[in-house]
């Protein structure tokens, strides 16, 4: 149950984090912990650690394909790279946010004019 | 703080997820556990001279393995919801379907909380691309091996076989534990003390005037005991992982979801 408005943009943020995660690996391949740690400097996850499970789920999806690599000292890391069926729901959630987004500000004052 | 006990901050840190993660599919589990404990290691790889609240600092911005264990199930249950009941991987949905469904799957669950959840088909493999292998990863130190509890069940067991001090050992795991009950550990002590040493004793002891008949019940009697006690212990532990882990964080999504269809066929 939703308490108030901030917990509803929060779990709405939540909600995208997918998205905006799609959204950082579009601009090119991002080793797991650059991914979570930019997705929660960005405000988008309170903790880092449960956005791994949703990057699993991206990855059984097949919007995101991944490689391990040796970093330092005998250490692997994770590798994230967007697929083209990644790239398709991005930017099909990146037009329909964008028209969200504009009634909803044209609704709310808060600058933008109603999408077409 | 020494290096050391920085690393049994961590240790533990991965022993409480690796528990709340039973039930998952192993392949999933042991690939997050990879990536949780990767995840660790670069960020006290980024401090220069990591101090007791550094590490825990770290912890702490990772989450509790609670909201990790959580948020797993919510994940695979969202990733079944999204699939069609012959398992093939998501269809493209309409643009706006897919905004909303995003959207409302977000303020429908319960990030932090115990989500409910639905049973879920098992996820498809990861695909691969063309030219790209995923390699499998193993951490360098395996988390969650064995848990102490687990140790502790067989330490009070057969312990004491084992010079006696095997068995003392056990009770003080069992007596650290932070999932056996009060009760549980009363149990564990008293039934019997010793594990099967007593058993032995009784063997090895020299016949008094009952004979054996009377020595074969009298052995049969602490086995039965020990063994009694060392499965229920078993039990009680694999009944705790249930009820607190992945498995439960799925079932009550399972229950979420299922009320929500049935509220969803209401107003249609």
């Amino acid at each position: 149950m939703v308490s108030g408005p901030a917990e509803l943009v929060g779990r709405m943020r939540r909600g995208a984090l997918e998205y905006c995660a799609l959204g950082l690996l579009r601009e090119g391949e991002r080793d797991a912990f650059g991914l979570v740690r930019e997705l929660g400097e960005a405000g988008l996850a309170e903790r880092e650690g449960p956005v791994y499970p949703l990057l699993a789920r991206m990855r059984h999806e097949g919007l995101v394909v991944t490689t391990w690599r040796e970093a330092e000292a005998g250490r692997s890391s994770r590798y994230y790279r967007i697929t083209e069926e990644g790239v398709a729901a991005l930017d099909e959630f990146q037009q329909q946010w964008v028209d969200f987004r504009s009634r909803v500000d044209a609704l709310l004052g808060t600058g933008g004019a109603a999408g077409p | 703080m020494s290096v050391r006990s920085h690393d049994a901050l961590v240790r533990e840190y991965l022993r409480r997820l690796g528990w709340g993660l039973h039930g998952m599919d192993p392949n999933d589990r042991d690939q997050l556990m990879s990536e949780i404990t990767d995840h660790i290691a670069r960020a006290r790889a980024e401090l220069p001279s990591p101090t007791e609240e550094d590490v825990r600092a770290v912890l702490e911005r990772l989450g509790p393995p609670e909201a990790i264990v959580a948020e797993a199930a919510e994940q695979h249950e969202l990733g079944a919801q999204r699939r069609n009941g012959n398992g093939k991987s998501r269809q493209p949905e309409s643009a706006k379907e897919a905004t909303l469904r995003a959207l409302v799957d977000g303020v429908e669950s319960e990030w932090g909380d115990e989500p409910p959840g639905q049973p879920g088909a098992v996820d498809p493999p990861a695909p691969r691309d063309a030219g790209e292998r995923e390699r499998r990863r193993r951490p360098a130190r395996a988390p969650a091996g064995v848990e102490p509890e687990m140790r502790a069940v067989s330490l009070l067991l057969a312990g004491g076989l084992l010079l006696v001090v095997g068995w003392f050992v056990g009770v003080v795991l069992l007596w650290r534990s932070e999932v056996f009950t009060l009760q549980d550990k009363l149990l564990g002590t008293l039934v019997l003390p010793g594990g099967l040493l007593p058993a032995v004793y009784v063997l090895a002891r020299p016949l008094g005037g009952a004979g054996w008949p009377v020595r074969l019940v009298e052995f049969v009697l602490c086995v039965l005991l020990a063994v009694a006690t060392s499965i229920y212990l078993h039990r009680r532990l694999r009944a705790r992982q249930v009820a607190t882990g992945f498995e439960s964080f799925r079932a009550r999504r399972a229950a979420h979801a299922a009320e929500r269809a049935r509220n969803e066929m209401g107003l249609g």
